[in-house]
């Protein structure tokens, strides 16, 4: 800086010079002391003034590093925020002998069946010494329904694929009137299910279920809706309890059974859920019926119970057996019943 | 003979420009500390805004400044002023703590715009108090996610769990276990007033202002300025200025810039918006753009309603998540 308002390159260096050579007397010291302070001065009433200014408009609010004190939550670290998965145990197996019977699997009606998700089920029924069918129907090559049930023992069918015609309807009364068991397995809707993604494509938004006809005649059906149970659950709400209503085949050994999302069936139930599971349509809590048999027709809710990830839920292996085991069971006469159907006795007429 | 630097920097000390540019730097930094010590502060209610789908990023803003609200001994009472659906399960649960420990240390209090479910809930809970209005929204305490869907990956991994990282069975645990700690905590921290069970709660259900007021989901009827003035009341302070925040905001402006190329990186974010509707799809390309850069991994969100596919590609038929 050359020089300045309050600048003085003078004084300046005549204080360095003075200060190297020791020319200036004792006026000179006195001056340069008295500059100093008049620095020293100035410097401090500016930061006076200032400061003094600056409180009286206020200013920014103090802040510091917050106390950080230990936040406790029960729900976070008590001894059930962890849920472990249930067991898994068992083998699915059967007890009676399938020695020359002849099963079904319905991959018309059952809409998009991929047999992947049947091989539990298909390999415990072949073990027994049964044979499986798919039958693919006419379109892919196949023959009529009723063709395919004159070859049968049993008919199988799992989720609402497309609608029975009344020929059809005619030949799954005579069959099951004639010995062939029928086992009819459904589900609430598309993707509620563990099956769902293999039995995709149907839907339940359709004014009648195309299965209910199949199911009526032997007095059984399937409401609509699912179970759940906000209390009383196994992993998920959706996943509720079932325990037999009493002595059944079809229930033999089965302490208590999960089903997921199921839908309620209607009929003489041989195994119904918990008290307090709630039908999603009405809101109403009660025990509903989720396996119920009627003769030769026997209807499931659920078709979760013969997949993979539920098939060994307390004691659900049980239940598939019994299940696996009332289709090998029956003793269709004569043999080749329906026949074509058309002069099948039937409450549906000719 | 001196040298010429020391003889500017010696002529420059001496200067009395230099010298006052220096004193006022000094004093204007000791003025806000002078402020702190003479002088009462003025007491503030802090509105704190929680208008956004609750993500990493938001809830790490609104967190920092929670944060800095309670250590700023000026702010008597915070009000959340909450419009939110929820968002994410791991940022929502960081709300609640945050929220929880400023509660500890100051009066907060929750007004409810349009909506406060799930997630953003969560966050009001341990609020001393929870303002609504008639239209508003308020409840739906639980978790929801895609199941993750099993098998053989295409890729080569180290372990069964390298993809997905968590059986299905697992999942569901893990769901199970994040409902808990939600419905536990609200039935800790409202369970006094909550005239409905802990099944009930978990149930999941939306209710209306009134109703909520009813059922104990929330406490008053009245809109932000009645919530302002509850917080300071609680706080014990009639003469204050009400100070606003919208924390997130500058969080959301980022989440703005992503979503003008789903393909685009998620950047300082962390996750799009449109993650949240990709985690509810079963629309595979969808997730594949819109997910964690590209990456699609196992969801969890705490979030009500059907969060709008920024993409395009919401599939209505995407049934496949699981509401606890």
């Amino acid at each position: 800086m050359s020089s300045g308002p309050l600048g003085d390159d003078g004084d300046g260096a005549a204080l360095g010079d003075g200060g190297s050579s020791g020319s200036l007397g004792s006026g000179g010291g006195r001056t340069a002391l008295v500059d100093v302070l008049k620095r020293v001065g100035v410097f401090a009433l500016v930061v006076l003034v200032v400061v003094a200014g600056g409180t009286a408009v206020g200013g920014a609010p103090v802040s510091s590093a917050p106390t950080v004190s230990d936040v406790t939550v029960e729900s976070f670290s008590g001894s059930e925020s962890v849920v472990d998965v249930p067991p898994q145990e068992g083998e699915l197996s059967m007890s009676a002998d399938g020695d020359g019977k002849v099963i079904v699997i319905d991959t018309v009606h059952s809409g998009s069946v991929q047999r992947a998700a049947l091989t539990p089920m298909v390999n415990t029924l072949t073990e027994s010494g049964a044979e499986v069918r798919y039958r693919l129907g006419s379109r892919s090559g196949g023959g009529s329904l009723n063709e395919s049930l004159a070859a049968a023992d049993a008919y199988v069918v799992i989720g609402e694929g497309d609608p029975y015609t009344a020929d059809e309807l005619r030949g799954l009364d005579n069959f099951t009137r004639s010995g062939g068991r029928v086992l009819v397995v459904n589900e609430p809707s598309t993707g509620l299910g563990a099956l769902s993604l293999l039995f995709g494509g149907v839907s339940r938004d359709t004014v009648t279920s195309p299965l209910s006809p199949a199911v009526s005649q032997a007095g059984l059906g399937f409401g609509s809706g699912y179970l759940y149970n906000v209390e009383n659950y196994d992993l998920n709400y959706r996943s509720v309890y079932a325990t037999p209503t009493g002595e059944s085949p079809l229930t033999e050994g089965v302490d208590r059974a999960v089903v997921h999302a199921s839908l309620p069936v209607t009929g003489d139930a041989v195994l119904t859920t918990t008290d307090g599971t709630t039908l999603s349509e009405t809101r109403r809590s009660g025990a509903y019926g989720v396996v119920a048999r009627s003769g030769n027709t026997t209807v499931v809710g659920d078709s979760s119970l013969f997949d993979q990830e539920f098939l060994y839920r307390a004691d659900n292996e049980k239940l598939v057996g019994n299940l696996l085991d009332y289709l090998v069971s029956g003793e269709k006469r004569p043999a080749d019943a329906p026949g074509t159907g058309s002069e099948s006795e039937s409450p549906f007429g000719a | 003979m001196v040298n010429p630097i020391d003889r500017r920097v010696a002529t420059a000390l001496q200067s009395y420009t230099v010298l006052v540019v220096a004193a006022l730097l000094i004093g204007a930094a000791v003025v806000p500390f002078a402020v702190g010590v003479t002088t009462p502060e003025q007491k503030r209610v802090a509105v704190v805004q929680v208008n956004e789908l609750i993500t990493d990023a938001t809830s790490t803003d609104t967190v920092q400044r929670l944060r800095a609200l309670r250590s700023d001994d000026s702010v008597v009472a915070v009000v959340l002023r909450v419009s939110s659906p929820g968002g994410f399960a791991a940022p929502s649960e960081a709300m609640y703590l945050a929220v929880r420990r400023l509660a500890e240390q100051k009066p907060v209090v929750t007004s409810v715009g349009q909506v406060a479910t799930s997630g953003a809930y969560y966050a009001a809970v341990p609020s001393e108090a929870i303002y609504v209005t008639p239209g508003s929204n308020i409840g739906s305490v639980g978790v929801r996610g895609r199941v993750p869907t099993e098998g053989l990956s295409s890729q080569a991994t180290t372990g069964p769990d390298k993809t997905v990282g968590l059986t299905r069975d697992r999942f569901h645990a893990k769901l199970e276990s994040m409902k808990r700690a939600f419905v536990g905590a609200v039935m800790d921290e409202r369970g006094d007033r909550l005239s409905v069970s802990r099944a009930t709660v978990a149930e999941a259900s939306v209710f209306g202002g009134a109703r909520a007021v009813e059922n104990g989901y929330a406490d008053e009827i009245g809109g932000l300025e009645a919530a302002i003035a509850g917080a300071a009341a609680e706080a014990g302070v009639t003469d204050y200025e009400v100070r606003y925040y919208d924390p997130a905001q500058s969080a959301l402006a980022a989440l703005l810039n992503q979503s003008a190329g789903p393909g685009g990186s998620s950047g300082a974010a962390g996750v799009s918006s449109g993650a949240v509707a990709a985690a509810l799809d079963d629309d595979e390309t969808s997730v594949a753009l819109d997910s964690y850069a590209g990456v699609d991994t196992v969801q969890f969100l705490m979030v009500y309603g059907v969060p709008e596919d920024t993409s395009g590609s919401y599939n209505t038929t995407a049934a496949a998540e699981v509401t606890a």
